[in-house]
């Protein structure tokens, strides 16, 4: 099981996820709505420009509002200068790159920013058990079926079955006891599936590393891009193995994919 | 944006409770009987008090001054409780006519902290009671972006990874069944490696892990319902015609299906002869 849900999670992050079909155009209208004010082109011209001011200088431009925790800003940058005209997605994802920033978009005009924590400080206090607060015990799916439904009837009327009726809340909005088995039931799925244990055991210890091959059998199909010619990438000996025809031996492995043509 | 585990932080919420009181009773003639009450983050936005719009530009500015001005601008009185860090962290911010409401709620997602209201026009922040880690996965911001930027900085480490991989190991043991040992290599190699490989597997790690945040999840959409109409399926034998079911479905703010689950309803009972 922890090999599959590795091997789950190594998928995720390379396989584009096939998007979902989401059946309410409403929903699509609404994000293509929300998608506009990024699409739409600003023209940015700064002189001399710190982070700080590159923050206010693009929100002025765009007419939108920036709120950066700037605590951890470095305490010089190099300034900028220059004039540039490109959609408002663009040189958000540009000022962002250049100062190692993560953002937020709180809604269509508000963009928080924050000086990107360390990912692989981060994982690893995952890894060692650090992990996110439950709001409380989760409830199985029956059983928040059972209140969902009883709670749709009393407020809507709704009888859990007639189409047509669709409901969109944002969770923060449910009353207290709907939210809380909701934000309980997400959180028990949604970590479940993140295998921090399998990937802790596999990779995050000494004895794993200790006990790692490297494999080069070539380019899996699903590596292949235009521009990729040599991909290095880990996965557990066993799982790499059954895909290829070979015996899965219990040793850790990482496969080095490398186009046989360059070697 | 958080709610309260009532269980757990029941002793913090009394005490925070205790504390905006106390400063209530110092600062208004409200009467001392006046409950203060912790908000929601989600709760500002009914406040009528915190629909005035304010506009700001302050670079590298401290939190506490930040409040003072929009206090100035508002009327409406904005305190920091002590251990809010209000006094310790600083904004960079450009905000133009933004209901106070929203300002103050952007402030909590950006610091984990909380409002309470006091009596008459007075709120309160309160420190965040988030773990570092929760913090951490909340200044991740969008997981797909910072995924899309660090594969992206880090293609060309990888190649010269792989070449340099290449050129220490015997090609032939590399396609045998054991493969090459890691320990074989340098130890720089190895430690590039470890260091490389760790990385990247972090991204979905902490991607999956900040999806489960209490902060994450108060944003996102619980959708519920059965849509109108027939879904047209595709399948080996041609198109087929599928009933919408009931479900319910949590989708993240920037629209992602996070999690489905079809409804579990009893059927109705079934009716008899003549019954309405």
């Amino acid at each position: 099981m922890k090999k599959l849900s590795f091997l789950l999670l190594m998928i995720s992050l390379l396989v584009p996820a096939k998007s979902q079909q989401v059946d309410e155009a409403a929903r699509l209208a609404a994000d293509k709505r929300a998608q506009e004010p990024m699409n739409r082109k600003v023209n940015l011209r700064l002189e001399k420009a710190t982070l700080d001011d590159q923050i206010i200088e693009l929100a002025r431009a765009a007419d939108a509002n920036f709120i950066a925790d700037a605590t951890h800003f470095a305490e010089t940058t190099a300034p900028v200068s220059g004039e540039w005209e490109y959609p408002l997605s663009f040189l958000v994802s540009n000022l962002a790159d250049a100062h190692n920033l993560s953002r937020y978009n709180k809604d269509a005009r508000t963009f928080l920013f924050w000086s990107q924590p360390d990912m692989l400080a981060l994982a690893h206090k995952i890894v060692a058990g650090e992990s996110v607060k439950r709001v409380s015990t989760p409830p199985d799916d029956r059983a928040l079926d059972a209140l969902l439904s009883g709670w749709l009837q009393r407020t809507y009327g709704w009888d859990g079955r007639a189409p047509g009726f669709v409901k969109d809340i944002r969770i923060a909005e449910l009353p207290p006891e709907i939210r809380t088995p909701v934000m309980a039931w997400a959180q028990e799925y949604l970590s479940q599936d993140s295998s921090a244990s399998a990937l802790g055991q596999a990779w995050f210890t000494d004895a794993a590393w200790k006990g790692a091959s490297l494999w080069n059998r070539g380019i899996p199909s699903f590596f292949k891009t235009q521009d990729t010619r040599r991909v290095l990438w880990v996965g557990l000996g066993g799982t790499y193995s059954s895909q290829h025809g070979v015996s899965g031996g219990q040793q850790s492995a990482i496969g080095l994919f490398a186009d046989p043509a360059q070697k | 944006m958080r709610t309260r585990n009532t269980k757990s932080s029941l002793p913090a919420f009394a005490a925070k409770l205790i504390v905006c009181t106390f400063l209530a009773m110092r600062t208004s003639p409200a009467p001392a009987d006046a409950p203060a009450e912790v908000l929601r983050v989600v709760g500002l936005s009914r406040e009528p008090a915190l629909q005035a719009k304010v506009s700001f530009e302050v670079k590298r500015q401290l939190l506490s001054d930040l409040l003072t001005d929009l206090h100035k601008q508002s009327g409406v009185t904005l305190m920091a409780a002590p251990g809010s860090l209000a006094g310790a962290v600083r904004v960079t911010a450009r905000v133009k006519e933004m209901p106070l409401a929203e300002v103050m709620e952007s402030l909590a997602h950006l610091y984990g902290v909380s409002w309470s209201r006091n009596a008459g026009n007075t709120y309160t922040m309160h420190g965040s009671d988030r773990s570092e880690v929760e913090q951490n996965l909340l200044q991740m911001g969008s997981m797909g972006e910072a995924t899309g930027r660090y594969l992206a900085r880090t293609e060309q480490q990888r190649n010269e990874l792989s070449n340099a991989i290449l050129a220490q190991t015997d090609a032939a043991a590399l396609k045998t069944h054991e493969g090459f040992p890691v320990s074989a290599l340098p130890v720089d190699l190895q430690r590039e490696l470890r260091r490389q490989m760790e990385a990247r597997m972090s991204i979905g790690l902490v991607k999956a892990y900040q999806k489960a945040t209490e902060a994450f999840l108060n944003d996102c959409i619980v959708h519920m319902g059965t849509p109108q109409g027939i879904l047209i399926r595709e399948t080996k034998d041609g198109p087929v015609r599928v009933q919408q079911k009931p479900e319910v479905a949590i989708y993240s703010p920037s629209g992602e299906l996070l999690l489905r689950l079809p409804f579990l309803l009893p059927e109705p009972p079934a009716k008899r002869p003549g019954e309405k």
